[in-house]
């Protein structure tokens, strides 16, 4: 019995045994390399293909937009208490005062739209190590179009709030943005001129305009009519109208659609501008949000001007969609031609804003029947069906002011409305300066004044030393 | 056939072996006496035949000599020198008993480092050793508390910023790579939840903590190494049986130690707020959110819906109450926990075992919140070919449950905000009432006129109707086959295999708030008013579960042999592959039905309307699927070599190469070789050595590297997918995870270590001092970065620190007979700089997380502590008032962004340089008390005080507040700044963040009394076992002395350590 037993026991043993000394000279043996090649986490890659570069092109931070110059807007007003119990950025901002960002830390206007630099120069990079046979397919070319197109939205976007207005007369010594180009982090670079600002983001538009398609499935993702549509605003901010004008009637020959605000249904709160994102806005062609501060969108407290509101006629549907009656005469903004408020305001591109650049422009050169044309196309379609009477007038300056009071209407929200008033300041005629009560004190702000140009974060000035606005 | 073969020849070597044995070996075992724990490396002599050997790592020892009788001479450092008479051929197998010098000195003589066993004699490293008796002090339901207070060197880290189990041995030499020690249990890392290792299973605890001591751990000793060794049975030891058995009682959470504002003065302030049309941007607000009830009167009165007196009155009643007495009677009780352990072992001379059951359960402070854990262990040895040949295995299995029906007071708010403080949770009844959370009472009771779910929040019912609860199951299974292949040369072949099962799941019936509330969201009102549900009635289910396979194989030759009287030789090199792959699921049911187990499908894709949202905001219906997979996988070969020369001289050395798959996705094949060496002096075996007062001195040399790895890094630009499942457009997307960095290296941190043990004569005083430097190189140093560049910090290997140490341990006996006094003194100093780190970081970021180690600067500590330099309050004004420059501001703007770090006044580190403990044991006869006072001392904490942001924002100010500057001459008598008009961040960082805040952390503390008595079967023979032992313990009994004059505990800044007292029997048969 005891010998059964312990024979068993011994097979037992030599079969475990054996069984543990195979596998682990099987370990030792099977290839080292390949054990240690498993990824640590599947989700986590290095980002090599086409896709995955497209991946990166379809994440949200792209949709940021810098925002806080729309605090500092005259379209909006707030009440000293909700002034007081909004953030020290919107404090200072709406006040214009100089030191806006208060020694915060992370200003999201500046290092969100830093950080898009910062990923399409990755891109660029990585599909530049791209050899074999994707390096022809139509997404690499789309992909490296899209890396393009956003580096020269958001070195656009800098120059709106951190570098001086573009005019012709100093843009050559007022210092423009830093041009990163590449994606190493610890380089330094300087901030250049506003010139060179400008120039950069034209160059990239027009490289990434061949490399893009025609028709995208998503209005986040840039397409040609994308790229012609920023030069028109590009080209407006500069002053430079012939190019504008050129671009904007490119683009809207290729996309030319307007929403009918008369089809907009629903009851008062949930008529609401169809969504962009999901390409139900057929107006829509590119997509931008912008950082949210505590207007003019998210305070019940930041009302729109009277007089602004007052100038849209009784029978402009926009009137209605664009605003929210708060109760006694207060107005707050609802309109977002996002049609998704928790995305941010819209600030990207659409074809209203491209008719009112052409509209500005042809004006701008005395073809008043080609402007007046534009504009009464647009409007037709933003009053009650019937009610619209069309523009007609003959005085070339009338015919101006009248598209440059729509583009302030039809535009309020988009983050336009501070370089328009960049813009048209440079020219005495246009020039305008507002004020604002706070707490009993008045603020102002002359026309072409250094406030118009944000400080750079104070952190970038002490870590990155950097030249400081004045 | 082969196999048949091989097999018939193992079963004749088996057969041989069983057949000599009997008659020519002199075999026997050396056990320390009170333990019962095997002694290696004892040195047996047989007298006249001049024959030497070494107890094995089981203690055991086999001589091959003629029949006849022999004197068996036994030494071993520390020990009584013994001298045997046996005849052989055996009767039985020998046990030799050995007695240390001091029967209260708490080093075992044998020391694990995870890879094999070292006789303490013959260590040249830095190693603390825990035995059960010291580990059995405490009670609690994990292992790893048990090592605060008592082990030199390891503190357990209390400042903000370190999560529940931080520990640190000898300070800090990484700055934001993984800062814990490695936890060893029986052979490998282990990498579960550290909380489910039964401590009734665990015979010792090695704590390695310099090079030599921890090199052999390689990549992953930076930070120390814990060993965890359990118990197992003995070869030729009788059946026995042990039980455990404690209760324990904690005493309720003091909710008010954090001092709080009155609810009279804040409901003074909402009225004032009120007043300025503060609560107007709340009150018009597009999610309708919740305000308190005292500005839900203020607006009635004011829309006169109600008389102004009306209100004022009932606002009156309000201030009588206190949220918090609420929250002590019906969220809060007194924890408990039970512990049950019951083990059995035994042994053979050709086999040992122990099996062990344990149950332990606990009920939280937290009404409705317990767990509960069940381990199973048995492990079986057994010896073959005349104990040439070993064979063991161990199957650990554990399982765990945890119940957490109550989230705490953290999710009870209002508005999203802190709840108002005189909210109440019950009515004058005592019945659960509702109070204001997400929204306005007049929204929640409009939108159930309009059908919707009722929308009211009732804090007691929802710990009632909750049903949240997980459970995990691990098991461990480990085989180990060892056998002498030559005369002291030894090969094993380990193999371990684990498997953690864990899973989550959180019912949120319909009864639930978040599941109303969620339905509600999501109901939309059709132009009929009639309702339209996107998320379906019924419960919602999250699931979450986890899987983690671990596998091991350790092949290693050991060889430990001696020659002649002068030399030996222990040596041990081997190669190890270790795997461990998890994966993690979440999973989302609406509409669920826990009886019928059947749910509902949701559309995921479409937008829905928020209800409460008046701009009618659309979003999608929260998405819960998901997957996560991960895998570490190692390679690593390593070598340990000791030569002892006279039994005077030892010099070791150690030598690791490790290899794995961390450094980012694409293989990083260099892997880190790490290597150290150590030299000790055993100064009293010397002949010249006259110090008859100190009969045992040794010294030890070390030096040598360990390293440490950052998994989150890697050399190569990496980006993470994500669904998309929670974004506007749902499609998949990537991240950049982090930029390139072609130089990243590992991390490695070099230690001196200079050590002297000694004993004193007659056991008066026995002990060690250990002094080191430990200097950490290519740190992964954060960069921040001008955020232009893209990113907001930068990782690499930019840091370098230095650190350097003592650790003293002393240990007495003093009296003899039926009273002993044994004191036990532990010193520990541990002080550590950056000494290069190349990036400065804004003030405002030194001042704000300066303590939490997060931003480093050159020549100080990690962690410390800088505040803005206070210049006293305004005589005029009462606002704070700091140096800037040298001189007296109160321009707040302007500090935020101009101060230099030249301004900022630096304290201090932010953590212990000082510490230690001084445990007293008394033994009187049967009857012993066990004292343990800790100390932490040379460091400085920021104490907590009012911020006007949060007055301002009608929240629940510091009590601070009554202390305020309200009138000329109180800054004499405060330094707490008026009130300002207007909320403004700056000037409460100004007061928050200045020097009159800062305090000194060093503190004493009466951490815990144990007091027993035994019976033993010695004493009384009629009793059924052989000893039995009562004992009460009182954990975290209070501090006895703090250096702030505010009496301020140091350590609990938020929440005081939770009394606790238990009671227990432990029986041995």
């Amino acid at each position: 019995m005891k010998t059964q037993y312990k024979f068993y026991l011994v097979k037992w043993l030599s079969s475990s045994l054996s069984t543990l000394l195979i596998l682990s000279v099987l370990i030792l043996y099977s290839c080292q390399k390949e054990f240690l090649e498993k990824k640590p986490d599947l989700s986590r890659l290095v980002p090599k293909t086409v896709s995955d570069f497209q991946a990166i092109c379809d994440n949200e931070m792209w949709y940021s937009a810098p925002g806080v110059q729309e605090v500092s807007t005259d379209d909006f007003n707030i009440s000293d208490a909700g002034l007081f119990a909004s953030s020290a950025i919107v404090q200072n901002a709406y006040r214009w005062l100089p030191n806006t960002f208060a020694g915060q830390p992370f200003v999201l206007d500046w290092y969100e739209t830093h950080m898009q630099i910062f990923y399409a120069n990755i891109i660029l990079e990585g599909l530049a190590d791209i050899t074999d046979g994707e390096r022809d397919s139509p997404v690499y070319s789309s992909v490296k179009g899209t890396a393009f197109f956003q580096r020269a939205f958001a070195f656009y976007n800098l120059a709106q709030v951190f570098a001086a207005p573009y005019n012709p007369a100093n843009a050559n010594s007022k210092p423009g943005i830093p041009l990163r180009l590449l994606s190493d982090v610890n380089a330094r670079y300087p901030r250049g001129t506003v010139q060179q600002t400008y120039d950069q983001v034209i160059i990239d538009l027009r490289t990434a305009l061949p490399l893009l398609p025609d028709e995208v499935s998503y209005t986040s993702r840039p397409s040609k009519v994308a790229v012609y549509a920023m030069l028109a605003r590009v080209y407006l901010a500069m002053g430079d109208y012939v190019n504008a004008e050129l671009n904007a009637n490119t683009a809207l020959t290729i996309k030319h659609e307007l929403i009918d605000y008369n089809t907009i249904k629903g009851n008062a709160s949930d008529r609401l501008i169809p969504p962009a994102l999901r390409n139900t806005n057929v107006e829509v062609i590119f997509y931008k949000g912008a950082i949210a501060y505590t207007f003019p969108g998210a305070s019940a407290l930041a009302s729109v001007v009277p007089s602004v509101y007052n100038s849209y006629a009784a029978d402009d549907l926009r009137k209605l969609l664009f605003f929210r009656n708060r109760g006694n005469g207060i107005f707050t903004f609802r309109g977002t031609y996002g049609g998704v408020s928790s995305a941010g305001l819209f600030t990207g591109l659409a074809t209203d804003e491209l008719y009112l650049i052409r509209a500005e422009c042809a004006a701008r050169r005395g073809n008043l029947n080609g402007a007046l044309s534009d504009l009464n196309t647009l409007l037709v379609k933003r009053y009650t069906i019937g009610k619209f009477i069309p523009v007609v007038e003959t005085n070339q300056e009338i015919v101006l002011r009248t598209i440059l009071a729509e583009r302030r209407k039809e535009l309020i929200c988009r983050a336009l409305r501070w370089t328009d008033l960049r813009r048209l300041n440079i020219d005495p005629k246009f020039a305008v300066e507002f004020n604002r009560t706070v707490a009993g004190v008045e603020y102002k702000l002359p026309p072409n004044s250094n406030r118009y140009t944000f400080p750079l974060p104070d952190d970038e000035i002490l870590i990155g030393g950097m030249e400081q606005n004045p | 056939m082969v196999n048949m073969k091989v097999l018939y020849i193992i079963i004749c070597l088996f057969l041989m072996a069983g057949k000599i044995n009997a008659q020519q070996y002199l075999t026997g075992k050396v056990i320390a006496k009170e333990r019962n724990t095997a002694l290696a490396g004892v040195l047996i002599t047989i007298d006249g035949v001049n024959q030497k050997q070494i107890s094995d790592a089981n203690g055991q020892f086999t001589f091959n000599v003629p029949p006849g009788t022999y004197i068996v001479d036994v030494f071993y450092i520390g020990f009584d020198r013994l001298k045997i008479k046996v005849v052989v051929p055996q009767k039985e197998k020998l046990t030799i008993v050995l007695n240390p010098f001091a029967t209260e000195l708490k080093e075992v003589s044998v020391l694990s480092n995870g890879y094999q066993r070292l006789a303490k004699g013959k260590a040249t490293g830095s190693f603390v050793q825990l035995d059960s008796s010291i580990l059995n002090r405490r009670v609690s339901p994990d292992i790893l508390s048990r090592l605060a207070d008592v082990t030199p060197g390891l503190i357990f880290n209390r400042s903000p910023g370190s999560g529940d189990n931080d520990i640190s041995i000898r300070g800090r030499s990484t700055l934001f790579a993984n800062d814990q020690p490695l936890v060893v249990l029986d052979n490998f890392p282990y990498e579960g939840d550290l909380n489910s290792i039964n401590p009734n299973d665990v015979e010792s605890i090695t704590v390695l903590k310099d090079a030599a001591a921890a090199a052999i751990w390689g990549a992953r000793s930076g930070n120390g190494v814990i060993v965890i060794t359990t118990r197992s049975g003995s070869y030729g030891q009788k059946a026995r049986v042990s039980f455990n058995s404690n209760f324990t009682y904690g005493a309720k959470p003091d909710l008010f130690y954090n001092p709080k504002m009155s609810s009279a003065d804040v409901i003074e302030m909402e009225k004032k707020l009120f007043a300025t049309g503060f609560y107007s941007t709340v009150e018009q607000s597009d999610t309708r959110e919740g305000v308190s009830p005292v500005i839900e009167l203020l607006i009635a009165a004011r829309d006169s819906k109600i008389s102004a007196q009306e209100a004022n009155e009932r606002i009156e009643k309000l201030k009588a109450y206190d949220v918090r007495n609420d929250y002590a009677k019906y969220l809060y009780q007194h924890s408990q926990a039970q512990q049950y352990a019951l083990q059995f072992s035994g042994g053979t001379t050709q086999q040992k075992y122990l099996v062990s059951a344990g149950y332990d359960k606990g009920i939280s402070s937290l009404v409705g919140n317990q767990n509960d854990r069940l381990s199973l262990r048995g492990t079986n040895t057994y010896s073959f070919s005349g104990g040439k040949g070993e064979l063991s295995t161990e199957v650990y299995f554990i399982k765990s449950k945890n119940q957490i029906n109550n989230t705490g007071t953290g999710y009870i708010t209002t508005g999203g905000r802190a709840i108002y403080p005189y909210a109440r949770l019950v009515d004058d009844n005592g019945n659960p009432v509702s109070v204001t959370h997400d929204y306005r009472q007049g929204f929640v009771d409009e939108a159930m006129g309009k059908g919707l779910l009722d929308w009211s929040y009732n804090p007691l019912r929802e710990i009632a109707v909750a049903d949240n609860h997980s459970e995990s199951t691990d098991l461990r299974i480990n085989s180990r086959f060892k056998y002498r292949l030559l005369r002291g040369l030894d090969a094993e072949v380990i193999y371990q295999y684990t498997r953690s099962n864990s899973m989550s799941k959180n019912i949120q019936g319909l009864e639930s708030y978040y599941t109303r509330n969620l339905i509600n969201i999501y109901s939309q009102v059709n132009a009929s008013g009639s309702l339209t549900r996107a998320i379906p009635l019924g419960a919602i289910q999250d699931l979450n579960t986890g899987l983690s396979v671990g596998n091991s194989v350790r092949s290693q030759l050991t060889y430990q042999r001696q020659f002649g009287q002068d030399h030996e030789v222990n040596a041990i090199g081997g190669y190890e592959i270790r795997s461990q792959e998890s994966r993690i699921n979440s999973s989302r049911l609406y509409g669920f039905s826990p009886l019928n187990v059947t749910n509902t499908a949701v559309d995921y894709i479409g937008l829905y309307k928020s209800y409460p949202s008046i701009n009618g905001s659309s979003m999608r219906i929260p998405f819960g699927d998901e997957e996560d997979q991960y895998n570490d996988r190692y390679i690593s070969w390593y070598g340990n070599a000791g030569y002892t020369y006279k039994q005077r001289y030892t010099f070791t050395a150690t030598a690791r190469l490790d290899r794995s798959n961390i450094f980012g996705v694409r293989t990083n094949q260099k892997g880190v070789p790490l290597y150290s060496a150590g030299l000790s002096w055993n100064v009293s075996q010397e002949g010249f050595y006259q110090l008859n007062w100190l009969p045992a001195l040794k010294l030890r040399a070390t030096f040598g590297y360990n390293g440490n790895v950052d998994r989150s890094l890697s050399a190569v630009t990496t980006a993470g997918y994500s669904s998309g499942a929670g974004t506007v457009l749902g499609i998949p997307y990537a991240a950049i995870s982090n930029p390139p960095n072609p130089d990243l290296r590992w991390e490695r941190v070099k230690v001196y270590n200079l050590g002297i043990d000694f004993s004193l004569k007659g056991q008066l005083l026995n002990g060690s001092l250990d002094i080191y430097q430990k200097n950490g190189i290519d740190l992964i140093g954060s960069t921040t970065m001008p955020t232009s560049s893209g990113i907001l910090t930068f990782r690499g290997n930019t840091a370098n620190t230095s650190g350097k140490g003592m650790d003293l341990f002393l240990n007495s006996t003093i009296g003899k007979g039926n009273l002993k006094w044994s004191p036990n003194l532990i010193v520990s100093y541990s002080s550590e700089k950056v000494s290069k780190y190349g990036v400065k970081a804004l003030p405002y970021n030194y001042v704000v997380a300066g303590e939490n180690g997060l931003y480093p600067y050159e020549g100080r500590p990690m962690a410390s502590l800088y505040s803005y330099t206070w210049a006293g309050l305004d005589p005029s004004t009462g606002e704070a008032r700091v140096y800037m420059n040298g001189l007296i501001t109160k321009d707040y703007n302007k500090v935020a962004q101009q101060i230099t770090v030249a301004d900022l006044v630096y304290s201090g580190p932010a953590r212990p340089t000082v510490f230690g403990a001084l445990r007293n044991t008394f033994q009187y006869k049967n009857f012993s008390v066990g004292v343990n006072i800790s100390y932490r001392l040379g460091y400085y904490f920021r104490r907590s005080s009012l911020s006007s942001f949060t007055v301002l924002s009608g929240g629940v100010g510091h009590s601070d507040y009554t202390n305020r500057w309200q009138k000329a001459g109180d800054e004499l008598i405060t330094d707490v700044p008026v009130l300002p008009s207007v909320r403004n961040v700056n000037q409460d960082q100004m007061y928050l963040y200045s020097s009159a805040l800062i305090e000194k952390g060093d503190h004493i503390r009466l951490q815990d009394i144990n007091i027993g008595y035994s019976i033993s079967k010695r004493d009384h023979q009629q009793l059924p076992f052989s000893v039995i032992r009562f004992y009460v313990y009182g954990n975290n009994l209070g501090l006895l002395w703090t250096a702030n004059k505010r009496g301020l505990d140091p350590d609990y800044p938020t929440l005081k350590a939770n009394k606790t007292i238990s009671a227990g029997i432990k029986a041995d048969f």
